[in-house]
């Protein structure tokens, strides 16, 4: 114990010895390790975040973040305004499915019940337009009627589908909700609409509203639950069956 | 004296040096774990298990998520408040709020009145693109719904729920999951949080379905 604090206080007078030796400058030692680690702290600070940013761990701060998204919206606006005046077919453009969240009607029967329309026609034309919301664009189809299997309908209606051209970094694509596929002029379909809006403009149904008729054969889209009862069969035979459907909702 | 001093500068040198570097050696991808920005080839973050967002900062991390609120309506927001407050009360890295955090991601709430109702859609976008065709780094989601969802009650904070895990990277379920279209749901089934540990088995019948845990390789708990 003697030993010990004998070699404590040696210890202490050899450091006091020593600073009062050199007193300036072990005080500016001090100083310039203080300044030292100060200074690798600002380093890290300031490289690190320039490495993190790189690293793709840091986003963007929220004002780039603001540009970036108004920046997707000018280049969707201006492709589609240069689709519209190219005349391109949205069947030459590659599709990016939107999932989305409605159900699509299980069996011909539930779908007849929640439409309040079915008919057979053909798309006189579609154009496309900016969503106001920032959204996928607004689709506008003018349909001819030919038949009718459920509602009484005119000679030509409105049906107004979500999704349109968007830009891409290569060209450009049409996005489309997963559960309606957007018509394009020319095509024949059959459409299960809902009741039309307060403007007379109506809606396909979600999952079962459009089926395409190419060769006089009735394709039903994926999202349809009850495309076995589609797939494959005249026209004639399909609003048939939707018709005896209608008659058992009844 | 002067030999500890000069031991311990060193020490503290080659600590700044290891410190500089680590961002940068994960840039490049040496020896640095899964993080946000790592791309997968040309897989989609849904079907490769893991990393969807970008800022995320890899393997059980937290993934912090940000409602930026541009709905113009309260009671559409308070569904949507509803719905991300139970995704943050379920298991996984997921922490959505409606405050501003550091280095959170991005997700806008808008309103798309054309959309019949109940309905409502998702639109991941990179830098490059909005909607991306391939989303596997989303920098920023915008989730759209129309306002007549209120009408149908609960399922307005089903809309969001279900939105908020495609924004999450999850796809669509075939039955009885938050992420099955139409789902009554209004918080997410084990199926869509995943198994424990992460990715070791689908727990349905689809075996690319996963779960978040999978999507953000998440072993926390």
């Amino acid at each position: 114990m003697d030993r010990l604090q004998t070699q404590h206080t040696d210890g202490r007078e050899a450091i006091v010895a020593s600073a009062r030796d050199g007193h300036g400058s072990a005080r500016d030692r001090v100083r310039s390790v203080w300044l030292g680690v100060v200074a690798a702290i600002a380093a890290v600070l300031l490289f690190g975040g320039i490495g993190l940013a790189a690293a793709g761990i840091l986003r963007p701060s929220d004002s780039v973040m603001e540009e970036i998204v108004e920046e997707a919206g000018v280049r969707n606006a201006s492709y589609l305004a240069e689709f519209i005046r190219g005349g391109g077919s949205i069947r030459d453009l590659p599709i990016i499915e939107i999932e989305s969240y409605a159900l699509a009607p299980a069996s011909a029967e539930e779908a007849m019940a929640a439409a309040a329309s079915v008919v057979r026609g053909t798309v006189r034309k579609v154009s496309f337009a900016s969503n106001a919301s920032g959204g996928l664009p607004i689709a506008t189809s003018v349909i001819g009627v030919t038949d009718v299997a459920k509602g009484g309908m005119p000679a030509s209606i409105t049906v107004m589908q979500v999704g349109g051209p968007v830009a891409q970094p290569e060209g450009g694509a049409l996005a489309q909700l997963d559960n309606d596929p957007l018509v394009a002029a020319g095509e024949e379909v059959i459409l299960l609409l809902t009741e039309p809006d307060a403007m007379g403009i109506f809606h396909t149904l979600p999952g079962a509203g459009v089926s395409f008729i190419r060769g006089n054969v009735v394709e039903a889209t994926e999202a349809n639950r009850f495309a076995a009862d589609v797939d494959g069969r005249s026209p004639e035979a399909v609003l048939a069956m939707l018709r005896t459907a209608d008659q058992a909702t009844r | 004296m002067r030999s500890r001093r000069s031991w311990l500068s060193r020490v503290i040198l080659l600590e700044l040096v290891f410190l500089l570097a680590l961002p940068w050696l994960g840039a490049v991808g040496v020896g640095a774990p899964v993080r946000a920005g790592d791309t997968y080839g040309s897989a989609h973050c849904r079907s490769s298990a893991k990393l969807c967002r970008t800022t995320w900062s890899g393997d059980n991390s937290v993934l912090r998520l940000r409602i930026v609120n541009q709905l113009g309506s309260s009671q559409l927001l308070a569904r949507a408040q509803t719905a991300y407050g139970n995704w943050n009360s379920a298991r996984g890295p997921q922490s959505f709020s409606g405050s501003a955090r550091t280095n959170d991601s991005l997700i806008y709430l808008k309103r798309d009145d054309t959309l019949p109702a109940p309905n409502g859609y998702v639109l991941n976008c990179t830098q490059a693109a909005c909607p991306a065709s391939m989303p596997a780094n989303i920098l920023y989601s915008e989730v759209f719904v129309p306002l007549d969802n209120l009408d149908y009650g609960n399922i307005a904070i089903s809309v969001f729920g279900h939105e908020f895990g495609h924004t999450l990277g999850l796809r669509h379920h075939s039955c009885c999951t938050l992420m099955t279209q139409g789902t009554t749901y209004t918080s997410p089934h084990a199926y869509d949080i995943g198994a424990l540990p992460s990715c070791t088995t689908s727990l349905t019948n689809d075996s690319s379905l996963y779960g978040v845990r999978c999507i953000y390789h998440w072993d926390a708990d």
